[in-house]
């Protein structure tokens, strides 16, 4: 198991302290023969559980005897250990305690069920005839066993399963149930972000599609590809291949990236002036997304290459750029791409502050807020991502790693998502739903 | 170690987890998981006359330590 994330969730399996039984080898000093009594002591001594068992009364010597019977039936010891080869030892060829055990319930027609503190070794056919006498030892030493009646009746209620995965069978036998409750587990509170989205991914970008002169040292140029694969004609399926020289140095990243949005999240975009601009944007493309301030969902495909120019128009530039660098297929990795470019070049920076950053969302869902309520006491809701985070200006996005070195290191202070949960109009603060609002 | 836990149920009824350890009787709070204690008892026999009934329990915790001590045969 690898830890991965800050908080991981960890299973921590137990057993019983019967099932420990399996690990143990049957030992003893001498192979005596032994009382059946004896030999279940020393079996529930080595589970270092157990204060009592239980036997039913139900095996007799007499019709209609109420006597124990378990310190009147004997058996070797020798009967736990198999035949032995050459070289061999007792170690090497005794049963496991837990061999023993079954063996024993098997003669005897009980079953041993671990509760609690005790061991009860049941007889169903009693039960089914109201026999519910049993006799009660102690694991730890000779007392003479006291005579007790033990019974449970339950009638299954609807309230005592919930759905969400809880199977419940029963069989023609009364104690063939199973029932395993699973009653908080909501896998996914909010909608995948990823689900039915809406690609408004231009099919024209006047600043990369200006025909480059020979080679290109600085800025970038790009061309437009129409998927073929999916979605009637009446779908939008542009993509957008960009190639930029972040830093101009020589060799560029190759980009390939469409634009989405989602029916149940929505994108804030907002202008210069920090006006809310999300329903006029229709559509974007990648210089939009240069000077945008806000949110959008994004596939991209990013590979850092070597520089080659060869071509009389962009897409043919494009197309062998990407042959030059062996590449013949795109895969695209889902985003959600935050924007909040700085600087003061044209047009004029509309950097929100982190000081405002509590008045211009980026992104929101657009549920129906009638579904039912969850959380409540120990309820631990988690928002887990994985999160990049660069400060390069103007060249939204992932860039390559070549180019984040110690600036894609996240400082203090920036590259944080601020949350809320809010259900109508409460609010949840970690542990409960209030009317007062709380971030995290 | 001393771990402890605890969940309610549909009734909120609330249920305690402890986890004792052999590392010193400090206690420490956990925050259990989504399916914070599941039993089981083995039914993997179609018929009801098996010899024994074994049963095993999951843990579900959250933590952001590491917890060897709990890893344990006599935790």
């Amino acid at each position: 198991m690898g830890f991965v994330e800050e908080r991981e969730e960890v299973e921590i399996e137990c057993i019983d302290a019967l099932s420990t039984l399996q690990y143990i080898k049957y030992s003893t000093q001498s192979k005596d023969i032994v009382s059946f009594l004896y030999l279940i002591r020393k079996l529930l001594q080595n589970c270092n559980a157990y204060k009592n068992f239980y036997v039913s009364n139900n095996i007799q010597f007499q019709k209609n005897g109420t006597a124990t019977v378990l310190d009147k039936l004997y058996i070797s010891e020798e009967n736990f250990f198999d035949k032995k080869e050459d070289n061999e030892v007792d170690e090497d060829v005794a049963w496991t305690m837990q061999e023993v055990l079954e063996e024993i319930c098997q003669y005897l027609g009980l079953t041993a069920v671990a509760d609690g503190d005790s061991v009860y070794f049941l007889d169903y056919d009693a039960i089914r005839h109201g026999r519910n006498s049993y006799y009660k030892y102690s694991v730890d030493d000779d007392s003479a066993p006291t005579l007790e009646t033990i019974s449970f009746s339950k009638t299954i209620k609807a309230e005592d399963y919930s759905e969400s995965g809880a199977t419940l069978s029963l069989d023609n036998v009364y104690n063939k149930v199973s029932v395993q409750a699973d009653l908080y587990t909501f896998d996914s509170v909010l909608p995948d972000l990823f689900s039915n989205l809406q690609n408004i991914t231009k099919d024209y970008d006047e600043q990369i599609t200006i025909p480059q002169q020979t080679g290109f040292d600085t800025g970038m140029y790009g061309t437009f590809v129409k998927s073929k694969i999916g979605g009637d004609n009446s779908d939008n399926t542009n993509a957008i291949g960009v190639v930029v020289k972040p830093m101009e140095v020589k060799d560029p990243d190759i980009i390939v990236v469409k634009y989405y949005n989602s029916p149940a999240y929505r994108f804030f975009k907002y202008d210069s002036n920090g006006r809310d601009i999300t329903d006029s944007v229709k559509g974007l493309n990648y210089t939009d997304t240069m000077f945008m301030c806000g949110a959008t969902a994004a596939k991209f495909f990013v590979k850092r290459g070597k520089d080659f120019y060869l071509g009389n128009s962009n897409s043919e530039i494009f197309d062998n750029l990407l042959s030059f660098n062996d590449v013949n297929k795109i895969d695209f990795t889902n985003y959600i791409m935050f924007i909040n470019p700085f600087g003061s070049t044209t047009p004029v920076s509309n950097h929100i502050p982190n000081s405002a950053i509590t008045q211009y969302p980026f992104l929101e869902t657009t549920m129906n807020d009638t579904a039912l309520v969850f959380g409540g006491e120990n309820s631990y809701i988690v928002i887990s991502g994985s999160i990049m985070f660069h400060e390069f200006n103007y060249y939204p996005y992932p860039v390559s790693k070549y180019w984040l070195g110690n600036s894609g290191t996240m400082r203090a202070g920036e590259g944080y998502l601020l949350c809320k949960l809010k259900w109508n109009n409460l609010f949840w603060n970690g542990t409960k739903w209030t009317e007062s609002e709380s971030t995290f | 170690m001393i771990y402890s836990g605890s969940f309610a149920d549909i009734n909120n009824k609330v249920y305690k987890v402890t986890i004792t350890t052999n590392s010193g009787n400090q206690t420490k709070t956990v925050t259990l998981g989504g399916k914070p204690f599941v039993t089981e008892m083995d039914s993997d026999d179609k018929v009801i006359y098996c010899p024994v009934k074994y049963q095993t329990a999951t843990v579900s915790i959250i933590t952001p330590d590491y917890n060897f001590d709990i890893y344990s045969p006599k935790a």
